[in-house]
């Protein structure tokens, strides 16, 4: 699947009308590029080469471990990436923490508090969060909470000054830097997971097997959690799985509001500099992650539901 | 309604009333406001000081070239580590003679040997010849030899230290921990760096040239300028700002812009291999009918900024030295149109003739689209029909190469500099379809030229061909819009506009 993914991605991108080295005329604009230096960095890259076998030696390549260099940043394409993924991992990490404990909560209360004002409040609310753009919540965000409040810090991963903190203040540091992206990543799918949970919950808790559970004497507490609750999270898990690369999609516009130095600002700077390589490799690692979130599912749906078997 | 829903109400439209006052709250007091200290909203990484990786002007902090353009209207080059230097009568030979008070900022002295391992490293890491050999004269002097005649020496490459890199795999160039750590000979010495986030730089006081009064500057890294990092105080300085912030800022009297003007242009490009565009009067009367003036205001630029209908270099443009470009006049446009058999024979408000519309489509990328939707009105009162197509800046290159378009709005480089690729718009090979003979001989003198007064007068004979045929409309020249706190002192427009390269000479009162 992943080969299939990047032997796609590659033709798709060297079909696609232009050239990357029109990147190098716009570098070097202010002192423009002979066409001898052109066509010179076109047989270092291997762009003179049919797409045939910049294919096969691409695919060669590889295999090995090596994903060649950047054109634009002419280091290699796995340092680039080494450099960036922790910051998206954590990034994304927290955002799907943020969704699970308040997406899982609030569907909760919202089941069990079903119909009263705590119940249409977060219906609503979550509907209302939900429909609105993560761009221009986070926008606000930085206007209300950095401009105006200067609460929170608007951008970036780490203050000016942070080598010269503590430990502790380099901790904290690193905590306040991360509450606006990861918050504003995390709202709307914690918002979808509240009221999914919550109609999948209320269903639940009308089978027969709650009310066996309720005329056995069992405590409402352990009903809706060990009983209901179990049952009705096995396809929140599945969407857990699948809502993995569809974060990472989304941390691509919330790493370029916050200056954000992770996976999607080099694919997006990838892209815009038409760096093959790199356009490349950011897109196997979304494969990547496509495969892991799928596989991680799985794993979690036979944790939680002893029925599913993959042993045969 | 019970008291508990009323309170609940109340304390909701608090809490919006409280929301709405702190989004509405304006005029932050500024939080940098060291007079000797500035933050400087930056595009990059903590490899910015390395020329060939981001190629920015902060290079130049903490290394230097031979030699740099004066940032005025004099146009003029200035000695920076060359003391003096003679050259060949064929301008390919240049002897240069080192200044002898040059240190590396960790103390050693800066030979002709750092030039030309600076040299011969570039050669040996980008994979071709480039433009210089060199050939070392004894320790503070140095012989250049160029494929082609320059007409001065270049104020663009800089030069490293080769005590600390010689020993180095230079297969490693673009990895050096040396990038991230640099040793230069600059005004600045490099201080620390968070990795993505910034690095910040002091003054050299071992610096041979005056000491800037600006002694610490940091680069804060950001994906795309932020105006709320200099509304919320977080920078001094914001770089590269979209001339939309300028509206933002109006009235605030705490940020000042600058504006640098490039020597690219946005022009129109006219396909003459289209039969609308093959007539030299035709060209002549859409330029007429375009508002360039006005236009330059609708997209905010500079009140002085020269509009022209010629190709210049620089010396020419920095002593304003531009023929007066045609003025906008739509009644002249529309009889030069008629002239030429162009009428609305119809009456369906298009100009025809020979039973064919006035009608083409431009292309272009998507942030000229607001100087097209003004070009389209100018041009409709004149009963020009213009469509406007968006599209990617490399499918426009290959409209171009391929000469499959009818008009096409991009940056045409207006400058000596790009000889080589402006004539390839002029020769044979056209990319726009007009070959003039004339201006590729120009051409092809200009680029065997070293004389920068010969350059400038062969320039100066393209002038009336370009006025007689207009085979390009140049619109408004390239503008690089910087936002800085009014307290800081030392910029102007046009020249002497960015923060960044102006550093040195700046100061904050």
């Amino acid at each position: 699947m992943l080969l299939g993914i990047a032997s796609l991605v590659f033709f798709i991108i060297h079909i696609a009308p232009g050239d990357p080295l029109d990147m190098l005329i716009n570098q070097y604009q202010r002192n423009v590029p002979s066409p001898e230096t052109i066509e010179a960095f076109r047989i270092k890259y291997g762009l003179d080469q049919p797409i045939h076998i910049q294919y096969f030696k691409w695919l060669q390549n590889c295999l090995a471990g090596d994903l060649g260099e950047s054109f634009r940043y002419h280091r290699p394409v796995t340092t680039l990436i080494t450099e960036r993924i922790p910051f998206t991992i954590q990034l994304t990490f927290l955002a799907l923490l943020f969704d699970a404990l308040f997406g899982i909560l609030l569907g909760i209360i919202s089941a069990v508090k079903q119909y009263t004002l705590t119940d249409k409040i977060i219906s609503v609310g979550s509907l209302i969060i939900y429909s609105i753009p993560g761009f221009w919540l986070a926008l606000m965000l930085i206007l209300i909470f950095s401009v105006n409040l200067g609460w929170l810090p608007l951008s970036q991963t780490r203050s000016l000054d942070y080598d010269l903190l503590s430990g502790v203040d380099q901790f904290k540091d690193r905590l306040m830097h991360l509450i606006l992206p990861v918050f504003v990543l995390g709202i709307a799918s914690a918002a979808s997971t509240a009221r999914y949970l919550r109609s999948r919950l209320l269903e639940v808790l009308n089978e027969e097997f709650i009310l066996a559970a309720r005329a056995r004497g069992i405590k409402e507490k352990a009903v809706i959690f060990s009983h209901a609750l179990k049952n009705a999270l096995i396809p929140i898990i599945t969407i857990y799985g699948m809502s993995l690369p569809f974060l990472l999609g989304g941390s691509v516009l919330i790493e370029s509001i916050f200056s954000w130095p992770g996976m999607g600002s080099l694919a997006i700077e990838a892209v815009q500099n038409r760096d093959y390589p790199l356009i490349l490799a950011t897109t196997m690692m979304g494969a990547i992650l496509v495969v892991l979130g799928n596989l991680l599912a799985d794993i979690m749906y036979a944790i939680v539901d002893p029925r599913v078997s993959y042993d045969t | 309604m019970t008291f508990r829903k009323l309170h609940n109400r109340v304390i909701l439209i608090i809490g919006l009333l409280f929301i709405f006052n702190i989004s509405c709250k304006r005029n932050i007091k500024l939080k940098t406001a060291a007079n000797d200290k500035l933050i400087i909203s930056y595009i990059g990484d903590e490899r910015i000081f390395h020329q060939d990786y981001w190629g920015m002007e902060s290079t130049y902090w903490i290394f230097l070239p031979l030699v740099k353009n004066v940032g005025d209207e004099r146009g003029e080059i200035q000695a920076v580590l060359a003391e003096s230097w003679t050259r060949s009568d064929d301008y390919r030979t240049w002897t240069v003679q080192l200044r002898k008070d040059i240190y590396w900022h960790d103390g050693v002295q800066m030979t002709a040997k750092d030039i030309k391992f600076s040299i011969d490293l570039r050669k040996k890491v980008t994979g071709f010849e480039g433009n210089y050999n060199c050939e070392l004269i004894d320790e503070f002097s140095f012989r250049l030899t160029t494929i082609k005649p320059i007409s001065n020496l270049d104020t663009w490459d800089v030069y490293y230290p080769k005590h600390l890199l010689e020993n180095l795999d230079p297969e490693n160039y673009y990895d050096w921990d040396f990038w991230v750590n640099p040793v230069g000979n600059g005004p600045y010495k490099f201080v620390r760096d968070v990795p993505k986030t910034m690095v910040e730089v002091e003054v050299n006081p071992n610096y041979f040239g005056k000491q800037p009064k600006i002694k610490s500057a940091i680069l804060k890294f950001s994906s795309t300028p932020s105006l709320q990092e200099l509304l919320s105080g977080n920078v001094d300085v914001l770089t590269y700002a979209p001339r939309d912030f300028l509206f933002k800022i109006e009235g605030d009297n705490r940020f000042k812009s600058y504006h640098w003007w490039g020597s690219w242009a946005q022009s129109i490009l006219w396909n003459h291999n289209n039969p609308l565009f093959k007539d030299a009067s035709v060209r002549k009367a859409l330029t007429l009918a375009i508002n360039r003036v006005e236009l330059s205001e609708v997209l905010n630029y500079p009140k002085n900024i020269p509009i022209t209908d010629v190709l210049s270099t620089r010396a020419q443009r920095s002593k304003y030295d531009l023929s007066k470009p045609l003025p906008f006049d739509p009644e002249k446009a529309t009889k030069l149109l008629n002239d030429s058999g162009w009428s609305d024979t119809n009456n369906d408000g298009i100009l025809d003739k020979n039973g064919i519309d006035f009608s083409f489509t431009v292309t272009l990328q998507g942030q000229d689209k607001l100087m097209a939707i003004y070009i389209q009105n100018n041009l409709k009162s004149i009963k020009i029909g213009m469509d406007i197509e968006t599209i990617e800046g490399n499918i426009i290159r290959q409209q171009l190469e391929k000469n499959d378009f009818d008009a096409i709005i991009t940056r045409f480089p207006n400058s000596e500099l790009g000889v080589e690729r402006i004539k390839t718009y002029f020769n044979k090979d056209s990319q726009i379809g007009y070959y003039n003979r004339e201006i590729d001989s120009l051409f092809n003198i200009i680029e065997n030229t070293g004389d920068k007064n010969e350059i400038d007068r062969l320039y100066k004979k393209l002038v009336p061909i370009f006025e007689r045929d207009i085979p390009i409309t140049f619109i408004v020249p390239q503008v690089q819009t910087h936002i800085v706190r009014s307290d800081i002192k030392g910029l102007s427009n046009l020249f002497n506009a960015d923060p960044v390269w102006s550093l040195e000479s700046l100061w904050i009162e």
